[in-house]
């Protein structure tokens, strides 16, 4: 067949493309599990820490975030039969945002309140993430708002919106 | 009369010489990105030399069947796919080394240094030879990353470490070099890639120079040598 012909042309690539997109998919199928994996591992300390007599946490962002639209939950955990535990995110006083994980027992109530990473203002924003508002934080329920602090307000404004977020998803959970 | 013969260079007098990196100034990018620590160095390293050699072999095996003019796009689904299979790899098994190395990973598709040596020397070359310039080149990249990676940080940390990739960042060494009052912190940002990228490339350069100007005085006393036995024979034969 003439090298130079645009049929000999068209298939050659065809076929490179084709073999490439088969070896890609074997690859794929062999790590996407290891994948999925690692990545629960590298959250499930966090996720223990809510449910310390839980050892199977499943992955169900694809599903349950399907139809979430503010963006602001990243990823949710389900908790055996306890709960679910949800990543979210969102942008308070410093650019950088922060990241956090509220989980909700079946019946509404808060199991967990834990920070990820955040660089909010010490003493002012950061205490969004601190001790008296953390407790505070396990009394509430999945229908409540999250509290203000004075002085803290940005950022405890950004931490209840993306709260809110993960309650509505909690809601169709349910 | 002994015959004045240019020494020959060794391996690592080449590895310096024929650099990519130093020598040809090609994939300098995510060189100076991910060359900041030890680590790095050998995980981008390796990464390029694991791609560079496959994707020198296949493109040597498919050069022969491709005609000219549509080239580029298979070499490039060639190279593209060997990077993501790497990518794959490692995301699942060195998720550390995955996370430090980022994008650059992705980025190993448009590394000059790849569809360089693809259009440059795989193409027209037999597999076995294509595979050996696809290792040299490799190693001389991963050679000069190791090389500005440890002067960023020894300099900004003051700390050489090497850990295992495959055992959740396990430390195999760690050796304190220089006392923590002595560090340069910047070496360690983008700023201190383009310092120590300089100052090498200078060095190297000064080599090069002087190789030539061996070279060169080498081939002025063989000349001259050469010159003298002439009048020699010609005074002969006058004799």
């Amino acid at each position: 067949m003439d090298k130079n012909s645009s049929i000999y042309k068209t298939v050659l690539l065809g076929v490179v493309c084709a073999v490439a997109g088969v070896l890609l998919a074997v690859v794929n199928s062999i790590t996407a599990p290891v994948i999925a994996e690692n990545e629960i591992a590298a959250v499930k300390q966090n996720l223990i820490a809510i449910y310390p007599d839980v050892s199977d946490f499943k992955d169900i962002s694809e599903d349950a975030l399907k139809d979430e639209e503010t963006g602001l939950v990243d990823a949710v955990y389900q908790a055996g039969d306890k709960g679910y535990i949800f990543s979210c995110h969102n942008v308070g006083y410093t650019a950088d945002g922060f990241t956090f994980l509220i989980g909700y027992n079946n019946d509404g109530t808060v199991s967990g309140y834990t920070v990820l990473s955040q660089k909010e203002t010490a003493g002012k924003g950061s205490l969004a993430f601190e001790g008296d508002y953390v407790a505070e934080v396990m009394t509430l329920t999945a229908e409540d708002d999250m509290p203000l602090i004075s002085g803290a307000t940005i950022t405890t404004k950004a931490v209840g919106e993306a709260v809110k977020a993960a309650q509505a998803v909690f809601a169709t959970l349910q | 009369m002994s015959e004045i013969k240019p020494k020959k260079r060794g391996f690592i007098s080449k590895m310096i010489t024929d650099n990519p990196v130093f020598g040809l100034y090609l994939g300098i990018c995510s060189t100076l990105a991910i060359s900041t620590s030890l680590d790095n160095a050998i995980g981008m390293g390796i990464s390029v030399i694991f791609v560079l050699v496959l994707s020198n072999v296949v493109i040597s095996l498919i050069a022969p069947i491709t005609p000219d003019d549509i080239h580029i796009p298979v070499y490039i689904v060639v190279i593209a796919s060997l990077v993501t299979i790497l990518e794959m790899f490692l995301h699942a098994f060195t998720p550390d080394l995955y996370s430090a190395l980022g994008a650059f990973i992705s980025l190993i598709v448009v590394n000059c240094i790849i569809l360089g040596r693809a259009e440059a020397y795989a193409c027209s070359h037999n597999i076995v030879d294509s595979a050996k310039d696809g290792l040299m080149m490799g190693l001389s990249y991963t050679f000069s990353l190791i090389a500005i990676s440890l002067v960023r940080q020894i300099l900004g940390t003051g700390v050489i470490t090497l850990s295992n990739p495959f055992a959740g960042n396990a430390v195999v060494f760690s050796v304190q070099v220089l006392p923590k009052t002595f560090l340069i912190p910047f070496m360690t940002a983008e700023t201190g890639s383009f310092f120590t990228f300089g100052v090498l490339a200078a060095a190297v350069s000064g080599y090069k120079n002087k190789l030539e100007e061996e070279e060169k005085a080498i081939e002025k006393a063989q000349k001259a040598a050469a010159a003298k036995a002439k009048a020699e024979a010609a005074r002969k034969e006058v004799a």
